[in-house]
């Protein structure tokens, strides 16, 4: 199994100090590889969206796509570094999306709701859970568990938007059109274009030593 | 002092592997990498 050299020294080390089997050993550096990365993309991603001036709202797209990743899964980077590329910059633009198109009308955002949600509910009825080579999902309970959970999860997102677009406080148009362009985004990473994507973006060279 | 590096150590470890048995429940985590999931923990 392959992992960054960083989780494999860690673990090692915590290894060593508590004198544990190296089935566990590779278990804590999976864990810790996992939490790193997905700590590091947050954070780079909310303060990306801080310096463009949407912050509620990429933290918002994020609040709801993790929802998603989390039940329904979806396409993968094959490179971590890749992956924060990815994560980095899509939830700021969807937010900073989304803050434009606030300022066209209700009308339209609402129209752009309905149609996010029915696009996220059919993505997710055909074709959640979407796993990876790496992460297989081998039970079919566990399918049919992950497939009910993000079909709760898209008539949540649905009634948020909804109350959303009834309230007044602040930001609400703008987090209203985020909720509805994260489901669009879920849809998307849930589909063969979405995987298509990802592949074309594991093709990408990024030269990582100067030469 | 030394027993009490030891024990703080093994509760890291602890909640690590109780972190990593939660974590593999999901189809996969936020990111858009999954480093891949040891064989124990699959299913």
């Amino acid at each position: 199994m392959s992992y960054l050299s960083f989780s494999k020294r860690w673990a090692g080390y915590l290894a060593t100090k508590t004198g544990l089997a190296s089935e566990k050993e590779q278990i804590l550096t999976y864990v810790i590889e996992v939490l790193f990365l997905n700590l590091a993309n947050v954070i780079l991603t909310l303060l990306l969206g801080l310096m463009l001036g949407v912050l509620p709202g990429t933290a918002a797209c994020l609040l709801t796509v993790a929802i998603f990743r989390h039940t329904a899964g979806g396409a993968h980077s094959s490179s971590p570094l890749r992956c924060a590329m990815v994560t980095v910059m899509v939830f700021p633009c969807l937010a900073l999306l989304a803050s434009a198109l606030a300022q066209v009308g209700q009308f339209y955002s609402d129209l752009l709701s309905g149609l996010a949600v029915f696009i996220g509910l059919m993505a997710i009825v055909l074709l959640a859970p979407v796993d990876s080579p790496a992460a297989p999902i081998i039970s079919p309970l566990r399918r049919r568990r992950l497939k009910f959970l993000s079909i709760l999860a898209i008539i949540l997102v649905a009634a948020l938007i909804a109350a959303l677009r009834y309230s007044s406080l602040d930001y609400t148009a703008e987090i209203q059109l985020c909720l509805a362009l994260s489901l669009l985004w879920v849809g998307f990473i849930l589909s063969r274009p979405g995987h298509l994507l990802m592949m074309f973006i594991d093709t990408i060279d990024i030269p990582t030593k100067r030469r | 002092m030394k027993n009490l590096g030891y024990r703080l150590f093994g509760f890291m470890v602890a909640a690590l592997l109780f972190l990593a048995s939660v974590t593999s429940a999901s189809a996969c985590l936020f990111s858009h990498y999954q480093p891949e999931v040891p064989e124990s923990l699959r299913k």
